[in-house]
């Protein structure tokens, strides 16, 4: 790996138990700062769960016990002394389904500033929303009607309304747990093309089923398969010439 | 074959493009061996073979067509890509080796028109052998994907080349010597064209190569020197 990289994330020797069951077996593995990184993989191989690492979001699984260390910008986040509301404002998430909180567009977006006092008066919302907005390709869509509820958005705009909600708090990396699945092709396409903008700001991890998804948007790629992380590297390498016989397999649709 | 896909259908799709890359090269194989069985012969009647050139260049255009549609499909990953995208350029050396065995029997059909012995061709009876073998070897090697033995291919042409050479010089000596025929100078168009048909057999191990490894082949080809 390129020493002149720098790691935003920096996981060593990761392993998660649900209960006694170890979904995730001893990872270490270190994020670029501003790219796209790939979590590909079958499902339950625990992409998700190791994406959910990141900014302690399996804290609220019940049984859920996390062992080795997790530094995002050089804080280890497993620190008793962390507080989790920045980090998660720190590290944002999308999920798969697009879920906009019943409020208008506008609301949905200086949400987060607000509980998180960004704005210090009404114009600097205005701004902060406006700028994500902007940021996540909806603003020419939502100007003008910002007062109207989030809900009624379409699916793709409403992924887009929660990546705006999500960049409007200003974080360091963006965790997104198959942010495309529900989404139509045109919709997806709008998505990742947003997602190489917002990489120029920002640290991007993407979970995803579709290995085409991976190859198109994402400079790294990490396989992952029963727990183990099986091989990481350029994105190009893996889809070109993977090292490792499980990798070839499975982006090669020969092991489910 | 056996399955290696979850979906089977791609198995399936695989399984054609290599029936139809098979069956182009045993037809250019079987094309330039009737061809190089039957040039010194005058009883042989080549002419009826052309024909067969047709259906060569039919099959390029089908592992062209599904080519295409398998990568617009299936949209195949890694090895299985580079295997894909390999068939249209091993098709396209398979129809030059088809043209250059074509061009043998024009220039043989010539060679009668202008009543010019054929038994000289018989000096070419070493290089069309070295060149049988190549051919035997490197669709062995595409048929098995055996990189190590395309990479014996790949080292082999110099041998073709190096006999090419003394046939050459052979009858050049015999055209400076005792004034130059029409017989002679088509002698040296064939064995040239049988010496590009080792060279396409070099370009088609290379491509083998590329599958297993992933990369071109990055050594220095063994060669000759070509000095009259």
């Amino acid at each position: 790996m390129n020493q002149n990289i720098e790691n935003i994330v920096k996981c060593r020797d990761v392993s998660v138990y649900y209960g006694e069951n170890k979904a995730i077996n001893s990872v270490s593995i270190g994020i670029e700062k501003k790219s796209i990184t790939a979590f590909i993989g079958p499902s339950g191989c625990g992409k998700s769960t190791f994406l959910r690492t990141i900014n302690r979001m399996n804290d609220t699984i019940e049984h859920c016990k996390i062992e080795g260390s997790v530094i995002v910008d050089g804080q280890d986040i497993y620190d008793p002394s962390v507080d989790v509301v920045p980090l998660r404002a720190k590290v944002g998430m999308v999920f798969q389904k697009p879920n906009p909180f019943p409020k208008s567009i506008y609301e949905n977006v200086a949400y987060g500033p607000r509980i998180h006092g960004l704005a210090s008066s009404k114009s600097e919302l205005d701004e902060i929303v406006e700028k994500a907005l902007k940021g996540a390709g909806l603003w020419n869509e939502a100007r003008d009607r910002l007062n109207e509820s989030g809900t009624g958005l379409s699916g793709g705009q409403q992924q887009r309304l929660c990546i705006a909600r999500t960049i409007a708090v200003e974080p360091q990396i963006i965790l997104m747990d198959e942010p495309c699945s529900a989404l139509d092709p045109i919709a997806t396409s709008k998505i990742e093309d947003l997602m190489s903008e917002l990489a120029k700001e920002y640290t991007i991890i993407i979970v995803t089923h579709s290995m085409q998804q991976a190859a198109r948007v994402s400079q790294k790629t990490a396989y992952f398969h029963l727990g183990n992380l099986i091989e990481y590297g350029d994105t190009k390498e893996i889809f070109v010439r993977p090292k490792d016989t499980q990798t070839e397999a499975y982006i090669s649709g020969k092991i489910g | 074959m056996t399955r290696e896909h979850i979906n089977s259908a791609f198995d399936d799709d695989l399984s054609e493009l290599d029936t139809l890359i098979t069956k182009m090269g045993s037809l250019a194989f079987s094309q330039f061996i009737a061809v190089t069985d039957g040039m010194a012969n005058e009883e042989a009647n080549l002419k009826s073979l052309i024909k067969n050139d047709k259906k060569i260049d039919q099959l390029e255009s089908e592992i062209y067509n599904k080519t295409v549609e398998i990568i617009a499909i299936r949209s195949p990953q890694a090895n299985d890509l580079r295997r894909i995208i390999t068939a249209p350029k091993i098709a396209t050396f398979l129809e030059r080796i088809g043209d250059y065995s074509k061009n043998i029997i024009k220039r043989r059909e010539f060679m009668i028109a202008e009543d010019s012995d054929l038994h000289i061709l018989q000096k070419l009876n070493d290089i069309s052998e070295i060149a049988r073998e190549l051919l035997t070897d490197v669709l062995d090697a595409l048929g098995r994907l055996d990189s190590k033995k395309a990479k014996l291919v790949w080292e082999g042409d110099v041998e073709l080349d190096a006999q090419h050479s003394v046939v050459y010089k052979r009858i050049y000596r015999r055209m400076v010597e005792k004034g130059s025929s029409p017989a002679e100078i088509n002698a040296l168009f064939i064995a040239k064209n049988i010496e590009r048909i080792g060279d396409y057999c070099t370009s088609i191990a290379e491509q083998i190569y590329f599958i297993e490894h992933g990369k071109m082949l990055d050594e220095e080809r063994p060669k000759i020197d070509f000095k009259i």
